[in-house]
């Protein structure tokens, strides 16, 4: 019931379209793993490839210890014991709730069939319209019957390909929160993909982002947020100010200033800041472009020598356009990467 | 440069369009009034009760019979076609709908010289066993077979549309819930299916209860063959009429299947993120079983009655001059009832988008036998004829009725795809015309029309294919001595000269055929998403 699922080196190819290049990533038990990454990235397949809906081109994947897909292995979807949760919910418009709930508890005598659907229906706060067919149901409760089902067969993983993206606003975060806990509890490992950035670092214990077939980083959301190891891992999580730089011995050469680079290597990089940790002060090395208020904060643009352009995100009273001004960089908040050729 | 604007009157009566949706609702329905109205007239009954229960148990046992054969055919070759991959696929695809190119009574002249008594099966059987079997399909168990062969693309169409519909997660949703490829089939997939099946089947009865070329020749009494024989033989039109009432009754019923088993199917459709549903591999055996079934099906329903007939007919010299004036006849009929029809069709779906009851009433039309049809019209015209001076002996009189007879019977066939093609106008586009100054009808002619434009052309060669294999209406309307080559086919056949007919039934389904394949190919190429 409680098994780490293990992708080692997966690939697959659509014809000449790599659409997963060699992505390693564990799922641990009761912890829901976050894949990150923009539409067609190939965080879609790399689901489908655990859950067996797709055969692997190359790699292993394994629940605890078994292999599922990969040295000649296929276990075919039904007897993964991993749940599903589709971003349409998929349920079966012609069965009653119960009956979706149940379909997947076929190894079980009628009772405790019922008995089980029930108890995941309740769990869902929708017991009360067991009997009532999906298409009387709003999006979040079809999201919830959906949850129960994929439950109900007590799998040993669960994924979720984008299962809230199809709900809005508030009621998106109260379902979110309530199906990840729901989830949690049962122990079993669970992989989340999504493209929405915020979903992806509230919600996750551990995240994954990938780009173009590779996973890029992966590590507790606050540390691939902050400390990103690739200008385009950052970029995948928000808004980043990449400043050219040299660097030498463990100092940052910029047009903005020096700031502190110790073991990044010698030679061209950049220098990786988010907008919210410019800090603006009086000088003149930049200038301001342009100030727009983007609700609670202020989104000031800047220009500096060598069209050297820097956006930051600031509180209190912002500059006047026009004005110069100076920045302050935390360096505790400073990634540095190679230049733009690597 | 300030006009004051007119403001129109806020008493806004219906449109031009509303009215003419209502004037080709009408046209379409009068007929059919008027065959009930005639059936209802008091007079004196020649028709018995025992007759009347024969004919109408034959149409329904004939009816029970296609209904099951045509929806397990249909159904085993849209699942197998729509669900999996195996070699031959592509071409089996539309090769499946291509039956619907032939007239019933191609099938049944076929297939009862080949199983008749000096025929080649009965021949090759008393030959080889030297006994010969009961094999006579000039019989009702013989025209359920046929007609089942005939008929099993509606439910075959239906069910690819129905699965082109489908998201695949519905189906990947099952499996990870620990469900196999035959349990995923028999739990998710065929309940899924079952209005599409219903909504197949319905439209395969309605056939078979319409049909007259098969059915009269193969010597089966029912309810159509019986109102084309009182007509014909009795020359009693009021007992033609209550012979086709029950017919009316069942086409009622059929229509409300056909239509209650389509609903939901939007929503369904509504869902744009559905993924089409992935195709199943069938390797090594399998896959050519598959191809062998679907081969099969097609060559039983097609090319093996089609084939024989062939065969026969090279054997004599055909009646060139017939066929080219019968040819001629049913292209003057095909071009002005086609044109009569798209109009009538075109103004229901323009005017009657707000009043569903007008297209509803059109398809009580579609449902309903030719022959009804025609004894609609034959009441009314009697009289008209009587009283306008040599009117009955005028050639144009009999083309009218004719022409207004496919219209009536073919309007709701026509609007279903011009229906469909105007819904893909998003009404964004009609309002932005509106907008420019456009009154509502203009709208419709420089914007929505152009743009339906493909769907007008399926339209047109659907109406063309059932005009040009369409009987009994045309026996029974057409003005003296002017024979389409349905209608020579069917008088070759009656004479018993199965040669010469086949010379007008090829030339039906060569026609047809290309015609046929390419709404097919369309049809399944817009259920994929791709539009024009």
């Amino acid at each position: 019931m409680t098994a780490e699922v293990h992708i080692d080196q997966v690939r697959k190819a659509y014809g000449s379209r790599l659409a997963v290049a060699d992505a390693s990533q564990s799922l641990a038990p009761g912890a829901v793993t976050c894949l990150l990454g923009p539409s067609g990235c190939g965080k879609s397949t790399l689901l489908r490839l655990i859950a067996g809906l797709e055969r692997l081109d190359s790699g292993r994947i394994t629940m605890g210890g078994r292999t599922l897909s990969g040295a000649g292995v296929h276990v075919p979807v039904e007897r993964r014991r991993i749940g599903l949760v589709f971003q349409d919910f998929a349920l079966f418009p012609h069965l009653t709730l119960l009956q979706n709930v149940a379909f997947g508890l076929g190894g079980l005598a009628r009772a405790e069939r019922r008995a089980r659907a029930l108890e995941l229906l309740e769990r869902v706060h929708l017991a009360d319209r067991a009997n009532a067919y999906p298409h009387v149901l709003s999006g979040g409760e079809q999201q919830r019957v959906a949850l129960a089902r994929a439950l109900a067969p007590r799998p040993e993983a669960v994924l979720l390909d984008e299962p809230f993206s199809g709900l809005d606003g508030a009621l998106r975060e109260t379902v979110r929160r309530a199906a990840l806990e729901l989830i949690r509890e049962t122990g079993a490992a669970c992989l989340l993909v999504t493209h929405d950035v915020d979903e992806a670092l509230m919600a996750a214990d551990a995240l994954a982002v990938m780009h173009q077939g590779r996973i890029l980083q992966t590590g507790a959301p606050q540390d691939v947020y902050q400390r990103p190891t690739s200008a385009e891992a950052a970029r995948l999580l928000g808004p980043i100010n990449l400043i050219p730089a040299r660097i030498a011995d463990g100092v940052a050469f910029t047009a903005v200033g020096e700031f502190p680079a110790s073991g990044a290597p010698a030679g061209a990089g950049r220098l990786g800041v988010r907008p919210e940790d410019v800090a603006l002060t009086t000088g003149n090395a930049l200038r301001v472009r342009s100030v727009r208020f983007a609700g609670g904060r202020w989104t000031v643009e800047l220009t500096g020598p060598d069209g050297l352009e820097l956006r930051a995100s600031v509180t209190g009273t912002p500059p006047r356009e026009g004005e110069t001004a100076g920045i302050r960089l935390d360096p505790g908040r400073l990634s540095v990467f190679g230049s733009e050729k690597n | 440069m300030s006009l004051p604007l007119r403001a129109r009157s806020d008493r806004r009566g219906p449109s031009p369009l509303a009215w003419a949706a209502l004037l080709a609702a009408l046209v379409a329905i009068a007929p059919l009034a008027a065959a009930v109205m005639t059936a209802l007239q008091p007079g004196a009954h020649s028709l018995t009760a025992p007759t009347f229960l024969r004919y109408a148990g034959a149409s329904a046992a004939l009816a029970a019979m296609v209904a099951v054969g045509a929806t397990v055919l249909g159904a085993a070759a849209g699942v197998l076609v729509g669900l999996h991959r195996f070699p031959g696929r592509g071409l089996m695809a539309w090769l499946l709908a291509a039956p619907l190119a032939a007239p019933t009574f191609v099938l049944a002249y076929g297939y009862a010289d080949l199983f008749d008594v000096a025929g080649p099966i009965q021949s090759s059987l008393r030959g080889a066993l030297g006994v010969s079997p009961d094999l006579n399909v000039r019989s009702l168990w013989g025209a359920g077979l046929i007609l089942s062969l005939a008929f099993y693309p509606y439910v075959y169409l239906t069910v690819r549309a129905a699965l082109a519909h489908q998201s695949a997660s519905t189906l990947e949703a099952a499996r990870t819930l620990g469900a196999t490829r035959a349990q995923t089939l028999r739990r998710i997939i065929l309940p899924l299916l079952r209005p599409a099946l219903a909504a197949g089947a319905a439209l395969a009865v309605m056939e078979t209860l319409a049909d007259y070329g098969a059915v009269s020749f193969l010597g089966v009494q029912t309810l159509t063959t019986g109102v084309v024989r009182a007509w014909s033989v009795f020359g009693s039109t009021a007992e033609a009429a209550r012979l086709a009432l029950p017919l009316v009754g069942a086409a009622a019923v059929l229509l409300w299947i056909e239509r209650r088993s389509r609903q939901g199917r939007v929503s369904d459709a509504a869902r744009a993120k559905a993924t089409p549903l992935a195709l199943e591999p069938l390797g090594g055996w399998r896959g050519l079983a598959a191809l062998v079934f679907c081969v099969g099906l097609i060559g039983l329903g097609l090319a093996l009655p089609l084939g024989w007939l062939a065969h026969q007919g090279l054997s004599v010299e055909p009646d060139t001059a017939a066929l080219v004036r019968a040819g001629r006849n049913v292209l003057i009929l095909a071009v002005l009832g086609g044109a009569l029809t798209l109009g009538l069709a075109t103004a229901l779906a323009l005017g009657g988008r707000r009043t569903p009851f007008l297209t509803r009433l059109a398809g009580l039309g579609y449902a309903t036998p030719g022959a009804v049809m025609a004894v609609g019209l034959l009441a009314p015209a009697g009289f008209l004829w009587r009283g306008v001076e040599g009117a009955a002996q005028g050639l144009g009189a009999g083309v009218l009725l004719l022409v207004l007879a496919y219209a009536s019977r073919l309007t709701a066939a026509a609007l279903e795809p011009i229906g469909a093609g105007l819904e893909r106008v998003t009404p964004a586009m009609a309002h932005a015309a509106r907008s420019l100054g456009e009154s509502e009808t203009g709208a419709a002619l420089r914007v929505e029309l152009p743009m339906a434009r493909g769907a007008l052309l399926t339209a047109a060669l659907l109406v063309f294919i059932d005009i040009l294999k369409e009987l009994p209406a045309t026996v029974m309307l057409r003005p003296f001595g002017f024979d389409t080559l349905a209608v020579i086919a069917d008088r070759y056949a009656k004479d018993e000269r199965l040669a010469q007919a086949a010379w007008p039934s090829l030339l039906i389904v060569l026609i047809a055929a290309p015609v046929v394949i390419w709404l097919n190919r369309q049809v399944s190429r817009t259920a994929r998403g791709v539009t024009q």
